[in-house]
């Protein structure tokens, strides 16, 4: 319990700003991180420290994102109590709100590889996750660097 | 105009964020979905009990003499204890999946649990009601000798005419509506796939 707490204090801030990249939808985003942190606090005595901690947490969360493909649309999002879900932060402004907006437009697997980019990790780490090559990874972020730069381009200010 | 990297990393991490959820009602929520899943489990395990109970008392109290009666009742009871295992949910442990793989072999396994489920669905439904029907037509022989030629004919053609009516209209009308959206979700994560190759 005492370790889940130390990674929930640890990565929250963090799988959910790849949630929010992955999705733009800030309570939606919440749901997703929350999902994230309760399959980790599930699988978490399974884990044997194959990878280092953050690469697994961040895979549960960027496989998290990607079932909401084949999430059953008929079934409610949350089933969390209303309380936590009325806490989740107002939707962010400006060129960060168009950051997001930008990335949100890309495809599934490059939302996952900018977020995880801009969080930070190293390409290594980002290739072990997505399960692409390290080559690969670089590519690829070159390639979605120069499409939100462009996007970037058209930015007015709103 | 964004100029370079340092810009967007600043913007990413400069002003998205939300409160970390009180560590309790998160795992709260995890128990609460767990028991919802377990109590649906229980059910379907309950009414399959049920059913069994009730067809054995039919057996029991009606005896019938016919192998065919006989062998119409366990066909029924093989249709309803299907019907029931798969709307109850009692099969999900084959659609596990594992979260914590790379994403690329997690849509790999989402695609081919999705794939799985959508083979197992058509498949069930014909076998029940290939099943349901086979059971009735059999277990109807001895009652309906008894009715006599005319309402025998007549009892048999009731209860045919209802199961052509779910076969040709019913069942594709609900295959439809279930294998639509499985579709598309395969569709989709085919396509997310094709993704990581590009």
């Amino acid at each position: 319990m005492q370790d889940f707490k130390e990674i929930y204090e640890q990565y929250w801030s963090r799988v959910y700003r790849l949630c929010m990249g992955y999705l733009n939808d800030a309570a939606h985003a919440q749901d997703v991180a929350q999902e994230t942190f309760v399959t980790v606090w599930e699988k978490l005595p399974q884990f044997r420290g194959e990878s280092a901690i953050g690469t697994w947490i961040f895979r549960i969360a960027s496989n998290q994102c990607l079932r909401q493909i084949a999430r059953d649309k008929k079934m409610p999002r949350s089933a969390m109590p209303g309380e936590i879900a009325e806490k989740s932060e107002a939707a962010p402004e400006g060129k960060i709100a168009y950051l997001y907006k930008a990335i949100s437009e890309l495809s599934e697997t490059d939302r996952i590889i900018i977020s995880l980019e801009l969080e930070g990790l190293p390409q290594a780490e980002i290739a072990s996750i997505v399960g692409i090559s390290e080559g690969n990874v670089r590519v690829k972020i070159h390639r979605i660097k120069d499409k939100l730069t462009e996007k970037f381009k058209h930015y007015d200010g709103q | 105009m964004m100029d370079n990297d340092n810009d967007l990393k600043a913007l990413w991490g400069g002003g998205v964020a939300a409160p970390a959820p009180d560590i309790t009602a998160l795992l709260t929520r995890a128990g609460t979905v767990k028991r919802k899943a377990r109590n649906k489990m229980i059910w379907g395990n309950l009414l399959l009990v049920l059913t069994s109970i009730f067809i054995a008392w039919v057996w029991i109290h009606y005896q019938p003499h016919m192998l065919t009666t006989k062998i119409g009742i366990v066909l029924i009871i093989l249709s309803m204890a299907i019907y029931i295992i798969t709307s109850t949910s009692m099969l999900q442990f084959l659609f596990r999946d594992e979260p914590d793989t790379d994403t690329a072999s997690y849509l790999a396994q989402l695609l081919r649990l999705r794939q799985k489920q959508e083979y197992l669905q058509k498949t069930i439904m014909t076998l029940y009601y290939v099943l349901l029907s086979g059971g009735m037509a059999l277990y109807m022989i001895e009652y309906a000798t008894m009715l006599g030629r005319r309402y025998g004919l007549i009892a048999y053609l009731v209860t045919f005419g209802w199961i052509a009516l779910a076969w040709f209209y019913i069942r594709p009308r609900t295959a439809r509506r279930q294998l639509a959206p499985l579709n598309e979700v395969i569709r989709q994560l085919e396509q997310v796939q094709q993704q990581l190759k590009g």
